[in-house]
């Protein structure tokens, strides 16, 4: 019995302060950001800019990498999503998203579901990881009034960062 | 066609390209100019961020009279008409709302601080337009400031710049 206890008592102190430096290091995130397209000469899909309330107060760029247009009208898009918290503090993403247009709305209005996917980090999220869920309205994603000044999206996101 | 002909034509042609000469001048006295002021913070991108921005790429947060999210690149750097410095020409885009942009051109000027990895910046960015209020918006800004970890390479996660910014913006 006595070798019972002393194991557990060994195991529990063996294994408690991992779960648990483990646990403080992840943090759930929630907030509010706007992705506002702007003019991009250089990239062949376009790039926003936006800043983002909330747990992670950041400016963000992003880039979109790949589209899909699905036939049943849905539009695929993955993308690398970079948002910066400070001068030294930056967590890029990538990105994997699905706009479904709006029945009854302008045209170009959709709904944004985005699953951003930490790929990498710098200063105090060097070596972070975890994922975050955006959704939102996008306006002007596509149709007559399309382009910089009239296309962007408002979103929520909430998710969890895990530092090293 | 009579000589009287010939010099009405004239006079008509005349009075046509005379009064059509003005219209094509843009008249910026009735523009309405407003000086500003306030901090930019420019940072040094992660290249994944920004793959085919060879030269680099910072994303700025702006305050004071034109509070802003943006994002600049650089189109060249070369060495300065002043020993020791080196010159950049670079394009920026500021975004005030998702309406309201303001796009403009620089001039960067970046001095080595000796004894650091630092520079001091001076940037003359010239606006060019915009979206929504500033969509024909003109105009001059200089910002002068440090960039912070600029030698030998800037670096995400590490390089910056902080500026105080003046100057003007014009809009019909």
């Amino acid at each position: 019995m006595k070798r019972t206890l002393l194991g557990i008592c060994v195991a529990t102190s063996l294994f408690s302060p991992t779960l648990s430096s483990g646990q403080d290091k992840c943090q759930s995130v929630q907030g509010q950001a706007q992705f506002i397209l702007i003019p991009a000469p250089n990239d062949p899909f376009g790039r926003i800019i936006g800043p983002s309330s909330g747990t992670l107060k950041a400016a963000i760029t992003a880039i979109v990498t790949g589209l899909t247009q699905n036939p049943n009208g849905t539009i695929d898009a993955t993308s690398t999503e970079l948002w910066v918290t400070s001068p030294l503090d930056q967590i890029l993403f990538n990105g994997q998203a699905t706009f479904t247009p709006i029945a009854g709305q302008p045209i170009g209005t959709v709904s944004d579901r985005l699953r951003l996917t930490v790929s990498r980090g710098t200063g105090e999220f060097e070596g972070a990881t975890g994922a975050i869920d955006v959704t939102g309205t996008g306006y002007n994603l596509f149709g007559p009034d399309a382009g910089p000044g009239k296309t962007y999206f408002q979103v929520n996101y909430t998710g969890s960062i895990c530092r090293r | 066609m009579s000589m009287t002909r010939l010099m009405q034509a004239s006079l008509a042609l005349a009075l046509v390209l005379g009064t059509a000469r003005p219209a094509a001048v843009q008249d910026f006295k009735s523009w309405s100019c407003t000086k500003v002021q306030g901090n930019i913070t420019e940072v040094v991108v992660d290249q994944r961020a920004a793959p085919w921005d060879t030269i680099g790429r910072v994303v700025s947060t702006s305050d004071g009279d034109l509070p802003s999210v943006g994002t600049a690149i650089l189109f060249a750097v070369f060495p300065g008409s002043a020993p020791g410095t080196l010159e950049g020409k670079a394009g920026r885009w500021m975004v005030l709302s998702p309406s309201d942009h303001i796009y403009a051109t620089d001039a960067v000027v970046l001095t080595p601080v000796p004894n650091t990895p630092d520079v001091n910046d001076v940037v003359t960015i010239t606006i060019r337009g915009g979206a929504g209020k500033y969509e024909k918006a003109t105009g001059t800004i200089v910002a002068t400031g440090r960039g912070f970890n600029f030698f030998p390479a800037p670096v995400a996660g590490k390089s910056y710049f902080t500026f105080r910014y003046s100057g003007e913006v014009c809009v019909p």
